[in-house]
């Protein structure tokens, strides 16, 4: 019997732990990526990754909070079997990454240091500067890049980079036997057999336009295996960041580690006060955070600063504008802080360097002026699990170690994991909880695939023994999609298209949610698709390192996806975690408090799991149950006071 | 993937060959440093010419030395250091002007331009140059109580047309400061190549003293300089500054060779 | 969410809407002639110049009004961390994400600003218009080899400890995202020849710094002590001036000019 192989698509944090997790288990891993490794997406993320650590768990903090305080941020959504495992194993990737050589912060004696996030009341965050996403990715890259060269392990790991995912194969039986994919410089199509496909590809902000996210983020190898049966999860649930600096080419992230270290939001107490911020005194500010959340203060979720900002600028007070100013004050100076320049120079460096370098202002001087922006797909592929029937106090109730269901796609034999998939985050993401859930998955599934692929019956079992035709087959129908899109002759330009579709997404369906735009936004969908297969213009007709090509393809992909997250996002009607709905007819009524005007979360008919499947061309919504065995859902305000009086009025 | 390895004598070499380079470099601009100082002296006829004697007094011993502490190391870091400059590097002074880029850039120029300099330098003023090339007429070094005024002759009017003498002082003046650039410089950059200064600011603060080694040695080159070609006198009597009491036959020895 | 209003704020101070002119240096594969062409596009505050290349893929029109391709260019971040779109602006290498289109105009008054230069990066083999080829740098991380040699991935608790101050020196360099800044500008680094630049003395440095590192780092510094290692080194300085990351890779290279010597004198000594 021939070597088996996986296949491992995307190297960012998800990728790269599957890969040198199955390398270390004896397996051969064939690493795609649209980009040299190191310039994935995971190295834009700045804050930090959660763990409970000793210091936390003498206070009170234990694995099991974390849990909970993951699940109550996703709002519920989240199964609980994944995250209390993710939850449990965190302090033991903590570790791992520490031998692996991550540079975080460290204590005076040198043990890690930790910082307060979003969500928690405990310090449990461990961090290397504001670069952490920057400096786990380097870390896993060097880990990788040895599997890569050194002798001892064979060249386990074979990186192909500067290729594109262009779809699944599936064999006779259905499963996943391997990829199509294509140098993005030779533009030459080629198949390759694994015995095991995990996507790690990532998130889709680019449909949203401008976002946090890199501009290689299109979602387009999720959805390419949507297209071809795989289910999506969660797929109308997307984070929007509350703190971003917007830019014309995209949003940069101002991370939630300011706030974390001590950073305040604040907006003018008067509308369209045209002060600069360090001129408007502190009794004519107004702290709404701190007002509103007394206990948690800066540091409650991000879709609940989020929409606190909407709101607050909803109401005119905004700044960055008269009376409609978007923005509002994100504040690091010393006189809010009471923290000295150098001590936050030390720990946020990064991010501050980001806002001086973009803005030309340096934010330890002067408040940052920052909005949201999408952020983070909570949503993606849906991967099953197999439980842990052990009670919790025996270890069990996450789940089952090693069980080839865990992180398995609908289709057998096509994994996901990372952004790519839905599994941990649900309705909404806790800062410094992505870098985890990545990792953590990454590693946890290694031995996963590696029973999956030792014990597949069906076909001869190996990839290696599937037939050279099914592989041909699928190399010849992309061929003929490349040459069809290389000679489309219309007026469409696909950057204009994807244009379009960003703007209309961000506009309709990011966090507020009104069904009557909404189905607008559907149209409009429905109509660029139409322009898309029938006008399409391709300004670019080379056979090398052809850039718009690749660019047009995924827009169709882009297009997929838009219509799964706004089908799906229509058809939830209630408020959870990212997105609060509210119904069309208190569309214009902003003169109604937002906890007032917006739908309330709907426990009774709405915590499932939304699934969207690909049939005959049209994205079809299915509903499954979420796994609330461990925890029950309870109101979740993080202490927000009643308190709805106006700011004139204080 | 050609591996980098460190265990046979080949791939020793490269490091050897650089170091040894560096090495005599730094043998080199000792010897340049006493002799800008003893030149320095030109501005005393009568001093010049004790230090002059002085160094002949090694004799037997000087070939010997000149050829180990100057010639060998001189040769050495010459030649290596001409194939340096060339070795794939593309300069880009222009592009990048930054302090540390113009060094380097002068650095290499300098060092070209020493080459030819110092070759002419010794073809016309040392003994084994001249009886190497057989040049006739030309003037010649005269140790013996007469290494003032034949330095001068040689410096500031070997030949009879004004413009090749004016050519040939500024050719002096050229060198001098470039053997003094090249050397404070090359003081600087070894004390990195060799781990001396292992940060940024060890660095800057080492090259504020090798600034002010420069300051130093470009007023010794340049008195030198002075002393030989501009207010040197071919014709200072030898009894101004004979040590051992010749006379007049030497004068006119000299002489005869214009 | 009304995003698109908020990025379309007036700009504080009012600059004349000259258009952008871009003047790239273009090449339809690697062994083709390079050309150059001309672009024109809107002014609009806030730009960088990555968000003027957006505006030439969705409009790829030369200022002469002729239809052309769309320039091809990598990117990925857009902040400054990923290192992918480095190119050489204005005669300098840089990131095309992070060179803003106003502070570049406001030098020039009420005058129309020139137009701003971009070619590929010169050191690497173009690929395609901007795009070059960078694995030179990937291959030498593997020669040194760049990575902690850990046991294995099974948990064994936690690393070694390490003072902050150490971590400090740590951090600075891990940083380092495979740019290619420190390379172009570097005189000593070309295609012609084999040195490896301040990239690599700065990461054998990190690796070599690290307790775990300590297992592999005679191998790690013999890798930079032959030809095209440390002694090429000919200190013009130009990487710590361009690096996006201030890293201070003149330390990383006394460093090594120091660990190399040292090594050199025990090896001699007693090997």
């Amino acid at each position: 019997m021939s070597q088996k192989r996986v296949i491992v698509v995307g190297g960012g944090l998800a990728g790269l732990s599957a890969a040198m997790k199955l390398a270390e288990e004896e397996i051969s891993v064939d690493l795609f990526s649209l980009v040299p490794v190191k310039r994935s997406h995971s190295v834009c993320a700045q804050g930090g990754i959660n763990a409970c650590n000793e210091v936390a768990r003498q206070q009170g903090y234990s694995e099991w909070e974390h849990f909970f305080e993951t699940i109550k941020g996703g709002d519920f959504l989240a199964n609980q079997a994944p995250v209390l495992d993710m939850a449990r194993q965190a302090p033991k990737v903590i570790d791992l990454l520490d031998r692996i050589g991550v540079p975080f912060n460290r204590t005076a004696e040198g043990y890690l240091a930790l910082r307060l996030f979003g969500g928690s009341l405990f310090k449990r965050t461990h961090f290397a500067g504001a670069t952490t996403g920057q400096q786990l990715l380097y870390a896993l890259d060097e880990q990788c890049r040895r599997w890569e060269a050194e002798r001892e392990g064979g060249g386990r790991i074979t990186k192909y980079e500067f290729w594109d995912f262009l779809c699944p194969v599936r064999d006779d039986h259905g499963r996943c036997v391997g990829i199509v994919a294509q140098d993005l410089r030779t533009m030459q199509i080629r198949a390759f057999r694994g015995d095991a496909v995990i996507m790690a590809t990532g998130g889709n902000g680019l449909i949203f336009g401008q976002s946090t996210m890199s501009v290689i983020c299109t979602g387009s190898a999720a959805a390419r295996c949507y297209a071809e049966g795989a289910r999506l999860g969660n797929p109308e649930f997307v984070q929007v960041h509350p703190t971003a600096i917007p830019g014309e080419d995209k949003c940069r992230l101002m991370s939630e580690s300011a706030r974390g270290e001590g950073g305040r939001i604040w907006v003018p107490r008067t509308k369209g006060d045209p002060r600069p911020a360090n001129d408007i005194p502190e009794e004519e500010r107004d702290y709404f955070l701190e007002r509103l959340y007394p206990t948690y203060k800066n540091i409650v979720p991000r879709d609940i600063a989020t929409r606190e900002i909407f709101y607050i600028c909803e109401q005119g007070y905004g700044v960055g504008g008269e009376g409609n100013g978007q923005m509002v004050y994100l504040d690091l100076t010393e006189r809010a802080t009471g923290i000295k320049y150098e001590v936050l120079k030390k720990r946020l460096g990064g991010i501050l360097e980001i806002y001086e370098k973009f803005v030309g202002v340096d934010p330890l001087l002067e408040p940052m002026k920052i909005y949201p922006a999408v952020h983070y797909s909570m949503g993606g592929l849906w991967v099953d699990f197999e439980k842990d029937t052990r009670p919790y106090e025996q270890g069990g109730g996450g789940m089952k170690e090693g069980d080839p269901k865990n992180q398995m796609t609908n289709i057998p034999g096509l994994y996901a994991v990372g952004e790519a998939d839905y599994q941990y985050h649900g309705a909404n993401r806790l800062g410094a909880n992505s870098l985890l859930s990545c990792i953590f998955a990454g590693l946890f599934m290694g031995p996963c695939v590696k029973n999956y692929i030792n014990n597949v019956k069906e076909g001869g079992g190996s990839a290696s023994d599937v037939n050279a035709s099914i592989y041909e087959a699928c190399v010849k129908d992309q061929q003929k999609l490349m040459d069809k899109l290389l000679s489309a002759d219309g007026d469409q330009n696909p950057y204009v298209i994807q244009r379009e579709l960003g703007q209309t997404m961000s506009d309709n369906v990011t966090i507020l949610r009104i069904n009557k735009r909404m189905k607008q936004t559907l149209s409009l969908i429905e109509e660029l698709k139409h322009r898309y297969q029938t006008r399409l213009g391709m300004p670019d007709g080379s056979h090398w390192s052809n850039q718009t090509l690749s660019f047009a393809r995924s827009v169709w992909d882009m297009l997929l996806l838009s219509e799964a997250i706004t089908k799906a996002a229509i058809a939830r009607d209630e408020s959870r975690g990212a997105h609060f709905k509210i119904p069309d007819e208190y569309e214009t009524r902003s003169d109604i408090p937002l906890d007032d005007r917006a739908m309330k979360r709907d426990d009774a008919n709405w915590l499932k799991t939304t699934l969207a499947t690909y049939v005959n061309g049209q994205c079809e919504l299915s509903y499954e149950l979420v796994d609330i065995s461990l925890a029950h859902p309870e109101k979740r305000d993080y202490g927000k006071t009643t308190d709805h009086r106006t700011l004139e009025t204080q | 993937m050609t591996k980098f390895g460190f265990d046979t004598i080949a791939e020793q070499r490269h490091f050897l060959l650089r170091r040894i380079h560096s090495l005599m470099g730094l043998v080199f601009g000792a010897y340049i440093t006493m002799h800008l100082f003893v030149n320095a002296t030109g501005l005393w006829p009568k001093a010049y010419q004790q230090n002059v004697d002085h160094i002949h007094s090694l004799e037997p011993m000087l070939p010997l030395i000149e050829i180990g502490a100057i010639f060998v190391p001189m040769l050495l870091h010459a030649i290596y250091g001409i194939y340096i400059t060339k070795a794939g590097v593309k300069y880009n002074m222009m592009k990048y002007n930054y302090g540390g880029n113009i060094r380097y850039t002068m650095q290499r120029w300098a060092g070209v331009i020493l080459v030819l300099f110092v070759a002419y330098h010794i073809a016309t003023l040392h003994k084994w140059g001249l009886a190497l090339l057989g040049v006739q007429g030309f003037p010649k070094f005269d140790a013996q109580n007469m290494a003032y005024q034949s330095t001068v002759r040689a410096v500031r009017s070997p030949y009879r047309s004004q413009l090749a003498n004016i050519a040939v002082i500024f050719f002096y003046l050229l060198g001098t400061w470039s053997a003094v650039f090249h050397w404070a410089n090359g003081l600087w950059t070894a004390a990195i190549a060799w781990g001396l200064t292992t940060t940024a600011a060890s660095q800057k603060r080492w090259g504020h003293v090798c600034c002010g080694f420069g300051i130093v040695m470009l007023v010794l080159g340049t008195t030198a300089w002075a002393a030989f070609a501009i207010v040197g006198n071919p014709d200072l009597p030898v009894s101004q500054t004979t040590t051992s009491g010749l006379g007049q036959a030497q004068m006119n020895d000299v002489n005869g060779h214009r | 969410m009304t995003t698109a209003d908020s990025t379309k704020t007036p700009p504080t101070s009012p600059l004349p809407p000259f258009p952008i002119v871009l003047r790239i240096k273009r090449q339809d594969r690697p062994d083709a002639a390079p050309y150059w062409q001309t672009f024109s596009v809107p002014y609009r505050p806030n730009m960088n110049v990555t968000s003027v290349l957006q505006q030439i893929q969705s409009n790829p029109v030369t200022a002469n009004g002729e239809k052309t391709s769309p320039v091809n260019y990598d990117a990925a971040c857009l902040e400054e961390v990923c290192g992918s779109c480095t190119m050489i602006i204005n005669g300098k290498v840089q990131q095309a994400c992070s060179v803003l289109i106003d502070p570049l105009r406001a030098k020039c008054g009420n005058a129309p600003p020139p137009p701003i230069i971009i070619e590929p990066m010169s050191k690497f083999p173009v690929i395609r218009d901007l795009i070059v080829d960078r694995t030179r740098m990937f291959e030498n991380l593997k020669r040194i080899k760049g990575w902690l040699p850990i046991d294995g991935y099974y948990h064994r608790g936690p690393g070694p400890k390490v003072d902050p101050q150490t971590q400090d020196e740590l951090y600075d360099m891990s940083r380092c995202m495979t740019c290619g800044c420190c390379l172009e500008a570097c005189p000593q680094f070309t295609k012609a020849n084999t040195f490896v630049g301040a990239q690599i003395f700065s990461q054998v440095k990190y690796f070599n710094l690290h307790p775990t590192g300590q297992a592999d780092a005679d191998e790690r510094l013999e890798a930079i002590m032959g030809e095209g290692g440390i002694t090429d080194c000919g200190n013009a300085q130009n990487c710590v001036k361009v690096c996006p990351k201030d890293i201070p890779l003149l330390d990383s290279i006394g460093w090594s000019g120091r660990a190399a010597t040292i090594h050199s004198i025990k090896k001699f000594f007693s090997k």
